[in-house]
This record gives C-alpha cells, structure tokens and sequence, in this order.
C-alpha cells in the first residue's frame, strides 16, 4: 500500500517517538552502574617496595582489576567491604557535598572501600602514576599514586601539632599524611646545618574538589621560648616568590582534570638555606583550615645541591610519570595552560616538529633557516635587543621559551621594531585569558607576522615589569619561516554545563552494547594551515565502529568553554596570533551484538591532514579508556524493534 | 592610680569625666563673665619683631611688646606699653604700636613699661618707588580678609552667584579671569555657564560690580563687606582707576609666619598676632592687617579683626591665620591660675623636652611616672597587643635593675608577638582583604608581603616605595586589585597620599579643596602618575601581572579595561603627572610610580606623617588627628616635636622599631595615667596618659589569654583556623565572620580604616550573656578550671588568695591591693559556691575598664 507523503510524515515521525521513548527507557533499565573512585590513601610511596593503598568509591563491590597505565606499578586487590557511614551526621558536610557531586550521586549511595597492595618496581618512573578500577560496570575513573625515590614514612599516630610534640624526621624523606581535623596544623621537626639548603614540598590529594580549600600550606620555623610563656614556632622569613601560578596537572589520559588546569600554590617548592645547625620545624596546614576525611597529603624534604639543581620554579611534585604523547604545546593561553608552554623547549628539532604535523613531506625550498636568540633579564628594566634581516614578503613566527622562571613572573614582553623604531608586531594581544570571561591583555608565547617590506629589523626583548629581573629569567626566542600545521588537539566527550561554561567532561568510555556516544576532536590550524582533517580511531574492540559526523556546530563548541569559538565568533579584532580552531565530530557505537570487554583498553584517536587530496602523516589526538559492557536484554530488544520499524517503512 | 577597690579605674574615669564636665562648665561661665587677671611687672621686656624693613609707600609694620614675667609666662603688654620713634620725619607711630614708613631712612623703635625699656631697628627704603596697583597683592589680600574667597563663600565648591574665586586665592590667575573677564563658572567644565561680563568697570570704576557687591550698593548675599570711606575700597579703586593691572607674580606671598607660634593666656588676658609674609626675593613684610582670624574654638579663645586674641577660658586651641594663598595657625594655651612648680622633672630624652617645655608654658604639671606595673602592662600592649603573663609580672616586679624598662623594650621589640600585633596594625592600615584584594591567595600573599616587613623590620620608605610602585606579580601589587580589578588612577593616588604622606586630597578631586590649598590640577596631575599602570592576566584566573606600560593607553587594545587615560574632569584634557610643587615628570620614560614613590618618600611629609601615626598608636591621639588629615587648619599640638621626631625618624633610616623604642623610652609615655590636679583637663599635652579602649581584637585575645580558653575562628568556608590562634594574628580578616569583633569595631578594610571604639548596648548585652565572656571562665582547660581543681590537669591546693593573685595579675598585670585582697577573701567566704564566687570575680575582672582599656 502506498502511503500518503503527510501520513508517512507521521507515522515515521511516530515510530521515531517511539524508538527514542524505548530507547530511553532501554537505556535506564539497562545501565549498569559505573565505577567511581572518591580518594586513594596514601597518595604515594616509594620505588622497589610493597604498600598499601585503600581506595574509596562507589560501585566497586565487583572489582575485577587495577589498571596502571605501565608496568612499573601492579596491584593486589586484598579486600572489598563496604563503608559504614555514621547516619546523617556527615550529611552538611563540604566534603560529603563535594564527593556527591565527584560521584555524580544525589540520594543516598553504599560507599565501598578497596583495599590494595601496591607493588612498584625498583625502576618505577617517578612521578604521578594514574590507575583506574574495572568493575563489569566499566572502568573508573583515575586516580593518581606518588612515586617517590626517598623513604616513605607514615605520619605519627600521636598528635603532633605544636612545635614540642613535633613529628621527627629524617631527611630525605617522605611523609604520607594528613589533615584528619578542621585547622590542623601537622609539625615535623627536622636537623639542618649551617649552609644546607633543604627543599620541602607537597602534594596534596587533588581528586577531591575540594583542593581549593584544603591546598596545602607549608611553612618553615623554629622553635623558641616565648617571653609570654611557652615554646612557640616562629615563622623564618623566606626569600623568593611567595606564590607560585602553576600548572599541577599536566595533560595525562589518566587524569580527569577538566575544572580547572592550573592554581595558585603557597610555598610550592620551598626552599631554604639555613644560617646555622639546628633542630628546625616544617609545619602543613590547609589554606583556609580545611580538614577531615580525604584531606591527604605528601610532604617530601630532600637535600639540594644547588650547583646541580635548576632553578626552575615549576612543581616537579605531583608531576605525571609519564608524558601523554598527544600533548602538544602550541601557545594555548586560552586554554588555561599557557604558563607551562613557555617551558616548551625551542631546539634545533622545532621547525622539523611543525612540518611534521604540516601534513606535508617537506619544507619549502629556499627556506630561511631558524634563528635563536638567547639571554637573560639580568637588571630591572633591562631592554635586550637584536637585529636580524627579512625579505619583503616573509611571514616569519617568533617563538619564546622561559626555561626558569614563567608567567606571571617572568613575563617576557617581544617587541618587534622597524628601522625607525616603530613596533609591527608584539607577543601582547587582547585575550578572554584568565578567568575565559573579560578581556585582558596577555603576554602570548608565540607570535607571527608578514613582513611586507625587506629590511633590518630588531627584536626587542624585555619583562613586563621594570622592576623584576634576576638570572632566572632567562629567555630564547626563535625566529623562524611559519609553517602551516595543526596544532594542539583535544578530545571530549561533552557533558557540558551551560551555567559554568567548563566542561565536565568524562575520561572513559563505558559503552553498553547497542549504546553510542559522541566524541568530538577539537583541534587547531596554526600559521595558516588550510588543509582537510580527517579524523581516525583504531584499536576497536570488536563490535565497536566510529561512524563520521558532521563538523561541530559553534554553538555546540561555545557550551564546551569559551575559549573555542571558531573564528568569526571573536568579539574582538582578528588577531594575528590566533589559531583557527575546528572540531570534528565522531559516533562512537558499540553495536547490539558487540562482545563485552572484561578488561579496558585504550581507544587510539589520530587526526591525519590533507593537503592537495595528500594524506600527511597521522597525529595522535588522543586516547580514552574504553569498556563494552553487557547490555541487559531490553537493551537488545529495544535496539532489535528500531531495527525492525526502520526495515518496515 | 588610685586602687583601692575593684570598681576603682571605673570611678576615676567617672571622676575625670566629671573634672572635664566641670571644666567645661568653667569655660561656658566664662563666656559671659570677664575676669581680668592681675599683672605685675615683667622681668624682662622686648618688641616682636626687633627689626623691620619697610619697603615703599605705604608700607608699615606692627609691633608687639612682650614681657617675660617671674611665672614664666610670656605677655602681651603692648596696650600697656609707650612708644617712641627716634625719628619722626623717617616713620610715624599709629594707633597701638603700627610704624608707618614716611622717608627712607633708619631708625629705633622704643617700648617701655615701666623701668623696662626694648627696642627695634626700622630701615625705610623705596620711598622713591611708585606704588602700582596690583590684584595679585591688593585685591586677593581685601577679598581674603574680608572673606570673600572663604570656603562659606565665593571659594565654596560652586562658588556664589557664578563667580567662583580660590579658596584664599590660591590661584590669583584664576580669580582675576572670573573678575576681569566675567563669567558663571561651572563646576564640571572649563567652560562659563553664561555670557561673560566683567565684573569691573574701569571706565567708571565706583559702577564696577566688585566694587557695588562688597559695598552691598546692589544686592549683595554676602552682605556688605566694607563701606566706601575704608581703606580697602580706596584701595582697590585705585587698582580700578589704574586699569585693574593683574600686576607681578613676584608679589605672591611664598610663605607665611606666625607670631606667636604658642601663646600662652591666662582667662580673660589678651594678645595680639603678628602675621609676616615672605616672597621669593627674601623681602619680608607685615600683612598682620590685611588676613583673616578664626579661632578654632570661641569657649577657649576668641579673635578680632585685629588679630588680638582674647583668653575664655582654660584650654588649648588654634587660631587660624588666612592669608592670600596660605594659611598658617597660632596655638593659644589658656591656663586658670599659675601653679608652684613642683620638683622639676627629668627629661629621658628629647621628646620629654619638647613635651615638658610646652607643659611648663602651660603651667601644667606632668603626671608621676607610671608604676613597674602599670608600665609594664602598656609597653606590653602597646609593643606587642599582649598582656604580660602573671609571671613576668612578678619577675619584673621584683628586679631591680634600673634599666629594667629599657631592657624590656628591648625584648618585647624582638619577641614574635611584637611581628603579630604590628602585622595586624599594618595590615589593617594597608588594607588586607579578601574583598579589598579581590582573592583568597591575593589576600594571603598580600598578608604574607605586609608580614615579612615587620618581621624584617623593614624600613618604611622602602615598603612605602614597594607598595606604591608595585609591580609583577609580586605580592605588594595584590592591593590594588580590590575586586579583582585595578582601582581608578585618583582612588590609587588618594590612598597612597592618604597613608603615607597623612593627607586627604580627595576633596581636590572634583573641585579645588573647600578647606585647604589643594587644586583640582593638583590632585590630577597627582593621580596622573597612575595612568601608565596597567595589568595582564596571561595564565588562569588571578595569576594578574601589574605593570607601567611605558606607551601608555594603547587605542589598538581599544578597550575599557585598557583605558587608563587619566582624564581632568574640568578640562576634559588628559592630566601630566606633576609633583605638588609644580615640577614635572618627563612623558618620555621612566616608571611614574616609582618617580611618585621616590618623591612621596623624600618629602617631609612622609616621615612626619609616619611618626604622627606611629605616635597615635601609643597615645590614642596624633599630633594631628585624625592621624591622616594635616592640614594647616588642623595644625599639630607639639609641631616642634612632630618636627624633631621626624627627623630621628629619617636620620635613622625610618627604622620603626627605632621609633617605638624612642618613643616608649621617653618619660613622657612612661607617665601614669593617674591626672593631677593641674592636668586633669588635659586631653592634648600628655601630661598624663590617656586611657584607651583595647582594639576589639587586642581585647579578645587578652580574654583567652586571662581565661586559658583559646577562641576558635572558623570562616566562611568552613574551615578553621589551628588551634591557639590569636585574632591579631588572622590573615583574612573578612573570612573569619565574629560578632565579638563587630560589636568591639574591628574595621572594614575596604577604605583606610579608622578604629573608633564607641560603646554600645550591644558590647553590654555580650558582657552579661556572650559567650567570649561567659563561656570561658570555667570551661575545661581554662585558667580558672585549672586553678580551682576542676581540670583534667588542676593544680592541687591553690588556696583563694594565690587564685585571686594569680587572677588579677593575669587579668590587671598587678597584684590586688590590700583592701581589695581582704574584701575579696571575706566575700568567698561568705558565698556558699567558692567556684561560682570566683568565676564572678574573673568576670568582673574581665568586663572592668581596668581590663577592657589600655592605661
């Protein structure tokens, strides 16, 4: 029978309606509760030993394995049991509030209790190492383990929060521990000799997002007798920055830091050379006295030797043992990320990086050559300059690189200067930096500009500030021909928040079977890169396919943070330095029949440019734990019945 | 100190109350009854000035005849005096003792009363010079006297009637425009707010406005302000008739002097103020008849037109000289009847000198020195915001040493309690907040930067030059992100002028200064030292480096946040940083931060500003208070000494722990606080110390430390402070919500904060039911507990007298007299609940003014 154009309108219009409507409900009755890890105790140990580690989360009464993202770690599970919770007594609670909405959970839950034994290697990377729990639920989320090359110790069982109950130390060393109430104060005493410089540093337990509040807070005293009665800790003034901007938390698959990627730290690597021998008291607190359960942290005292130390300021603890190979750093401000990327090494292998992500075989002929030039912002307000000949017509990038210290506080300001002096080009745009809402001016660590007249020209190097200089403020800046590439790359899988604009995004893929889920690749065209992108996923377990999508809307992207807007969406006048930002979007779909996974494994994601209808060598984007998990028999039924009424039109 | 009692301080406060209730009802009979107080002959007489030069035509000069009498008191005898010139074709003598010049030439004044006889040099000269009118010199001086320019008049903010003159015709140029050319002047543009019609007339000069309004020929609101048969109306016709010449800036006066800088007035006696005008030349000149006296109170003393001032009743106060473009002030010391001088007192060093001479002028006897106890409980506050602990009382109490007190400054200036308090006053003074530095970690840095110059003890103009020109993202430039945004370039400037160089400009702002010689250019070309500073946010949020951005506004930014422009109101023009002297800071470089905090530094005004502040913390009361307002019309009480402490201060390198030892070494703040009968009315001469309420956070501190019972802090995000914490010693004050503090005036940090302790019902109610005054008195732990064995660790067989000695040393610093210690033993023994008996007792310690107040 022929049916009409409208009522075949509606009779697929209906039969939509009702496969969404038993596709919903398939969908609830076949979910199968993920793993959700809430906090890991203790945050680390030390290489070449055994140690315990209790992990706490929901839905982990079926744990089948411990995922370390290398070998240089394996886990025992020894015991599973569930948390008895004290009524509501914990119920206002900031921490309580704050696992809730970690765990994604509003009415009451059963909270479960893991407890592992940890084996590291004697040759275990140092660093943060991510791990995640498999449940047939799926994989959870990651949390991270401090591997340490000192001896770890546990923090006294005694109270030793005054100067005279101080915990003893033995330097180097590592205490695991933490701020068990509200306003603790943890002492530990400690021998330094007259000329030793000593460095101290910690970790706090970040999973929790509560780290705003309970960051810890270190400081360096020494006992005396007060006039007024009693011994008391007298706080020894420090020389050196105070406060450290830094970026923690480097880009790792491991771990789901999308809230915020960088943040104040109080003393983060405090170093001091003492004046005389003496017993002496390092002291953590949490910034604005917060304390309780989850409030662990790591407190590390080593020696330095500062003839072979660095001088760089960023925070060597906490760092991840392992890089993420699709983590390229462009001069990505607007990401949140811009102070680490003025420690991106500018080498000899620089330019040959960007034409390998050019989608190109090779250079152009007649190229210029990469020019570096280096110094240091010795005095306050010292102006470096050097000259250096362009031809008409040149596009030319200028690249700088602060190996020690960074923004905020070094801030290398590049003027770019014409024979008469006048600027043509600076590092100092217009930017939604900061806090992604209101203009500022930021120093960029990368600019490009067309030179339409041949000539000399000078580059002019100085900091923001003309107060502010020192040997760490050292610089080298690389002049070079642009090359069209792409630039840095992200994966989300967008759960977003229009009210917070950030993303709250999930780090793994838990599939059901007959489930699909949308995964977009954000990515940037640097320097003029016009290219095609295609995206590819591999490693597939079987009954899983990626099917191609249409390119992300902008309004979708914009929901994602502001920071993505494409180009044409900018308030303000284009800007030289920017990137043209795109995003890609792919179905990921686990078909009806697909075979549940019993163990993670890694979904590989690579975007491969084209130019001239050339495939160019393939860059890795990114990758994200991946589980098929059984679906339950509605599920297939539902997926069977859309099936069906789409074979019936 | 009388303490005979536990209610004593309480009734000596109601007894000096009463004293200056009395007295004040002395000055208000005074008023109305004249008394003349008998004069004997002086020891010694001489003419003020003892030589003069009169310059040109017309030119005269008045004398005073002064004599020094056996009381010490100098007096004003010039109505007594006779006078004679040595030459009558050379100057005449007019009415009282005015030499007025006739031919050039010199000759000798000579005054006598009785046998005593002085004399003055008087050189004529320039009696051949023509005279040419001139407004720069005659007429802003007749609009001066007469008023005209004051603030309640043509120099208030709108001026009267469209014609706005300068405040005392600080700016001539100006005042001449608005007069010669006409106009309606319009507060907020350059521009007239009317056709411009001259307000002279020089064709028929008696038709001329001016001349018409200060007659009150045509209706005038300001009344009439002189007759036409004056001297000032023929004088400023005769600038008419010569075609109203705006005549030569060199006839500016440059400065001004005041004779007597300290006079000295028994009720109802009388003395006459000479006013000399100097110029850029050298040239000195009488202007004693052409400025304008305002006592600063009329039940104290009160001034003619003439410039005699005339003796109320007892007291102290300013009469105020306005002259044209300045103003200066006499102080005037009425004293009821001279006292016999007691022993004489010894000066420990030169701040008692100062303040002993002018007590002395005063016939005021200083107080006794303060007792060890007394002594050792104020530098102990005052040092560190502590109170010393029952045992230090006792030690100090039984040493001998009679360097005792210097030793124990000593000490206190390095113990970590002195680092705390001063943090928190510093702290307070710089405005550290979360809301006044935008953030928690801007807050905490900003803190941490405030802390580490006490710690270090660090010079203040260099943490004036760090704060000032701050830059980076160093911890000094976290407060000028209140909000997390730069303040404007004026609210900037005004604060930084406001706390280091003690002076308010914000007035200047919109208009010249009502009261003070402040300009708008002024006040703009100082706020223009603010435009080049700008700021980035390259990294997350907060990471906001401060930097000068030596291009200036950039139009390529284009954007609010970015204009920094800083824009006179009046002209519309973009301001040039200009000093308030006038010099000018080259556009083309140089950091204009730093060249403010440079120059902010090296003026005297800023060590002077510094040490009147540091001396109020010590006193209650600056020189010049409030502490941050100098002004010429709110001079200092003890200039010379204001003077003097400035310069150690700076000769020692701004050194504030140098300044406080100085300071609290002196006798001076070593006296009681008990008055005598000479000084009780003295509010202004530290003659005696002057009791003062515990800052609210001092005061709670002091609770838990009398009690044992530490206050927990817990902010507003939840978390707490570690245990033991002391209110001076929290960082983010506005974190840490306590009704204690508010009831107590703990300050709001987001404009320079002001400590006014006034007493409320509300600091009542928590007397009586509070928990900070009820919960902590026996709670587990406390002193108390522990005292009378209801503690997990008592000691054991305190008996009630020891508990009463060790509660009042705790709580007074001083051990419980006699009477006191009896009638506290018989009320335990005659209360049936011994613990509930002395849990009273540390509670009525604890709300007593003994406690509560600083003496």
């Amino acid at each position: 029978m022929k049916i009409p154009a409208p009522q075949r309108f509606i009779a697929r219009l209906a039969a939509l309606i009702v496969v969404l409507c038993v596709a919903e409900s398939a969908g609830a009755d076949a979910e199968v509760p993920e793993p959700r890890l809430a906090s890991a105790t203790p945050l680390g140990g030390a290489r070449g030993t055994e140690f315990t580690v209790t992990v706490r989360g929901v839905h982990l009464d079926a744990i089948s394995e411990v995922w370390f993202e290398c070998d240089d770690l394996s886990a025992r599970i020894d015991r599973v049991e569930k948390v008895k919770r004290d009524g509501d007594a914990e119920s206002d609670d900031y921490y309580e509030r704050q696992k809730r909405k970690l765990l994604g959970l509003d009415g009451d839950f059963q909270e479960y209790e893991v407890t592992l034994t940890v084996s590291a290697q004697s040759t275990a990377h140092l660093g943060l190492h991510g791990f995640r729990l498999a449940t047939p639920g799926g994989v959870s989320n990651a949390l991270g383990i401090q591997i340490v090359d000192v001896p770890v110790v546990s923090e006294a069982s005694e109270v030793h929060q005054t100067p005279t109950d101080a915990q003893v130390l033995a330097v180097p060393t590592v205490v695991n521990a933490s701020l068990s109430t509200k306003g603790e104060k943890d002492f530990y005493s400690f021998e330094a000799k007259r000329g030793e410089t000593l460095e101290f540093q910690s970790y706090a337990s970040y999973e929790m997002p509560v780290s705003y509040n309970a960051r810890v807070e270190l400081s360096l005293h020494y006992a005396e007798e007060s006039w007024f009665g009693g011994v008391r800790a007298r706080p020894i003034v420090l020389k050196g920055a105070r406060i450290t901007w830094g970026s923690l938390y480097a880009r790792a698959p491991w771990f789901d830091r999308k809230d915020f990627a960088g943040g104040f730290y109080f003393y983060p690597r405090l170093r001091h050379t003492f004046e005389k021998d003496g017993r002496y008291l390092i002291a953590a607190t949490s910034f604005l006295g917060q304390g309780g359960p989850g409030h662990d942290y790591l407190l590390k005292v080593t020696r330095v030797d500062l003839q072979a130390s660095s001088s760089s300021e960023s925070m060597a603890f906490g760092a991840t043992a392992h890089a993420d190979p699709a983590d390229w750093l462009e001069r990505d401000s607007t990401t949140l990320r811009q102070l680490g990327s003025f420690g991106l090494p500018l080498g000899g292998e620089r330019v040959a990086e960007l034409w390998a992500r050019s989608g190109q075989k090779q250079k152009a002929e007649g190229e210029r050559a990469p020019q570096w030039f280096e110094g240091a912002i010795d005095e306050p307000g010292e102006l470096d300059r050097f000259r250096f000949q362009v031809e008409a017509g040149e596009r030319l990038a200028f690249e700088v690189e602060t190996p020690d210290a960074a923004p905020p506080r070094f801030n290398p300001w590049l003027r770019v200067l014409d024979k008469k002096g006048q600027e043509v080009v600076a590092n100092l745009y217009n930017e939604y930096g900061g806090n992604g809402l209101s203009p500022n001016r930021c120093v960029e660590r990368k600019t490009i500009h067309t030179f339409p007249e041949a000539g000399e020209y000078t580059l002019e190097v100085r900091d923001l500030t003309t107060l502010l200089a020192g040997a760490e403020f050292r610089y080298r800046v690389l002049v070079r021909p642009q090359v069209p590439h792409l630039g840095r790359t992200e994966l989300t899988l967008g759960v977003f928040s229009v009210s917070s604009i950030l993303v709250e995004a999930t780090d793994r893929l838990n599939l059901n079977a007959g489930e699909a889920r949308k995964l977009t690749v954000l990515f940037e065209k640097e320097e003029g890169f016009d290219g095609d992108v295609f995206v590819e996923v591999d490693d597939l377990p079987s009954g899983v396919r990626v099917l191609p999508s249409s390119p992300a809307s902008w309004t979708e992207l914009l929901l994602q943070g502001i920071q993505y807007r494409p180009r044409g969406v900018h308030l303000m006048e284009p800007e030289s330095h920017r990137p043209v930002r795109e995003a890609i979007t792919v179905l990921v779909s686990a078909s009806p029949d697909a075979v549940p996974t019993s163990n993670p494994r890694f979904l590989n994601v690579r975007l491969r440019p084209v130019i001239n209808d050339l495939p160019g060598q393939a860059i890795f984007a990114g990758r994200l734990p991946l589980m098929v998990v059984a679906a339950s028999p509605t599920a297939e039924a539902a997926s069977d019945d859309s099936t069906n009424a789409e074979a019936g039109e | 100190m009388t303490r005979s009692s536990l209610g004593s301080r309480s009734q000596r406060l109601f007894v000096i109350t009463s004293v200056l209730t009395i007295a004040f009802g002395f000055a208000e009979s005074a008023l109305f009854g004249e008394r003349e107080p008998s004069i004997d002959l002086p020891q010694s007489l001489r003419l003020v000035p003892d030589k003069a030069v009169l310059s040109g035509v017309g030119a005269s000069q008045k004398f005073l005849v002064v004599g020094t009498f056996a009381d010490g008191i100098k007096r004003d005898l010039t109505e007594r005096a006779r006078f004679v010139v040595s030459d009558v074709e050379l100057a005449e003598l007019r009415s009282g003792a005015q030499v007025s010049a006739l031919a050039d030439g010199e000759l000798v004044l000579s005054a006598a009363v009785g046998a005593l006889t002085a004399k003055a040099q008087v050189q004529v000269v320039g009696m051949d010079r023509e005279r040419k009118s001139s407004f720069v010199r005659d007429v802003v001086r007749i609009l001066t006297r007469h008023g005209c320019n004051s603030t309640d008049c043509h120099g208030g903010v709108k001026g009267k009637g469209g014609l706005k003159l300068s405040v005392n015709g600080v700016n001539p140029r100006s005042d001449y425009e608005w007069i010669v050319q006409g106009g309606v002047y319009q507060v907020t543009s350059m521009e007239s707010g009317g056709p411009r019609e001259s307000r002279v007339d020089l064709a028929f000069p008696a038709e001329s406005l001016l001349l018409q309004k200060a007659t009150r020929t045509v209706r005038h609101g300001g009344g009439e302000r002189f007759d036409t048969d004056s001297t000032d109306y023929a004088r400023m016709a005769d600038w008419l008739r010569d075609g109203a010449p705006y005549g030569d800036e060199r006839e500016r006066i440059e400065s001004i002097e005041v004779f007597p800088a300290l006079g000295v007035l028994q009720e109802g006696s009388r003395h006459g103020i000479l006013v000399t005008a100097r110029f850029a030349d050298g040239r000195r000149e009488d202007i004693s008849d052409s400025v304008r006296f305002d006592s600063g109170n009329r039940e104290v003393v009160d001034v003619d037109d003439a410039g005699v001032v005339r003796a109320v009743a007892s007291g102290e106060t300013s009469v105020l000289v306005h002259a044209a473009g300045h103003s200066a002030s006499a102080r005037f010391g009425v004293i009821s009847e001279p006292l016999s001088v007691e022993e004489p007192v010894v000066p420990n060093n030169f701040i008692d000198e100062f303040v002993f001479a002018k007590l002395e002028k005063l016939n005021i006897q200083p107080s006794r020195l303060a007792d060890d106890a007394e002594f050792l409980r104020r530098v102990c506050l005052d040092l560190t915001g502590t109170l010393p602990p029952p045992d230090r009382v006792h030690e100090f109490l039984a040493n001998s040493d009679p360097q005792k007190r210097e030793k124990v400054i000593d000490v206190l200036l390095e113990t970590q309690e002195y680092i705390d308090y001063w943090t928190f006053r510093f702290a307070d003074l710089y405005r550290v907040s979360l809301l006044a530095n935008g953030l928690h970690e801007h807050a905490w840095v900003y803190w941490q930067w405030v802390y580490d110059c006490v710690a270090t003890n660090k010079p203040l103009d260099e943490i004036a030059r760090e704060r000032i020109a701050a830059q980076g993202f160093e911890a000094a430039t976290r407060h000028y992100l209140s909000n997390g945004e730069l303040p404007r370039a004026e609210d900037a400037m005004a604060e930084q002028f406001r706390v280091f160089m003690g002076r308010r400009l914000d007035c200047a702002q919109c208009h010249d200064h009502p009261y003070e010689r402040w300009s708008q250019n002024q006040f703009w070309g100082l706020a223009a030292f603010y435009k080049r500073m700008t700021r980035t946010e390259s990294g997350g949020f907060g990471a906001v480096v401060i930097y000068e951005d030596p291009k200036g506004p950039d139009p390529k930014f284009g954007l609010p946040v970015d204009d920094r422009r800083v824009i006179h109101p009046r002209s519309g023009e973009e301001a040039s940083p200009v000093f308030l002297d006038g010099s000018e800071v080259s556009e083309a470089g140089g950091n204009f931060r730093a060249a403010l905090a440079d120059w902010m530094t090296e003026h005297p005004f800023f060590a002077e500003a510094a040490v009147n502040r540091m001396w109020s913390y010590l006193f209650h009361r600056g020189f010049v208070e409030p502490v941050d307002d100098f002004r010429p019309s709110n001079p200092a009480t003890h200039p010379e000494l204001l003077a003097a402490l400035a310069e150690d201060f700076r000769g020692h390198g701004h050194d504030l722990k140098h300044l406080l030892r100085r300071i609290t070494r002196s006798r001076t703040y070593q006296l009681t606080s008990e008055p005598n009968p000479s000084n009780e009315s003295d509010l202004l001469n530290y003659s005696h110390h002057i009791p003062r309420p515990l800052d609210a956070e001092v005061l709670l501190d002091a609770i838990s430390q009398v009690t044992g019972v530490p206050e927990e802090f817990e902010n507003r995000a939840g978390g707490r402070e570690p245990p033991g914490t002391r209110a001076i010693q929290i960082r983010i004050v506005d974190e840490y919500p306590s009704e204690f503090l508010t009831l107590y005036g703990r300050v709001n940090r987001l404009t320079v904060p002001e400590r006014t302790v006034e007493p409320n019902l509300g600091q009542a109610l928590h007397m009586l039911v509070g928990t900070t005054y009820t919960e902590k008195l026996l709670s587990e732990g406390s002193r108390l507990a522990k005292l009378v064995g209801q503690s997990q660790s008592p000691n054991e067989n305190v008996d009630d007298a020891s508990i009463i000695e060790e509660l009042y040393l705790a709580a007074l610093s001083r051990l419980p007299s006699t009477e006191e210690r009896g009638r506290l033993l018989e009320m335990l023994r005659q209360r049936s609940s011994r613990v509930e008996s002395l849990k009273s007792l540390l509670w009525a310690l604890l709300t007593s003014r003994e406690f509560a107040y600083n003496h």
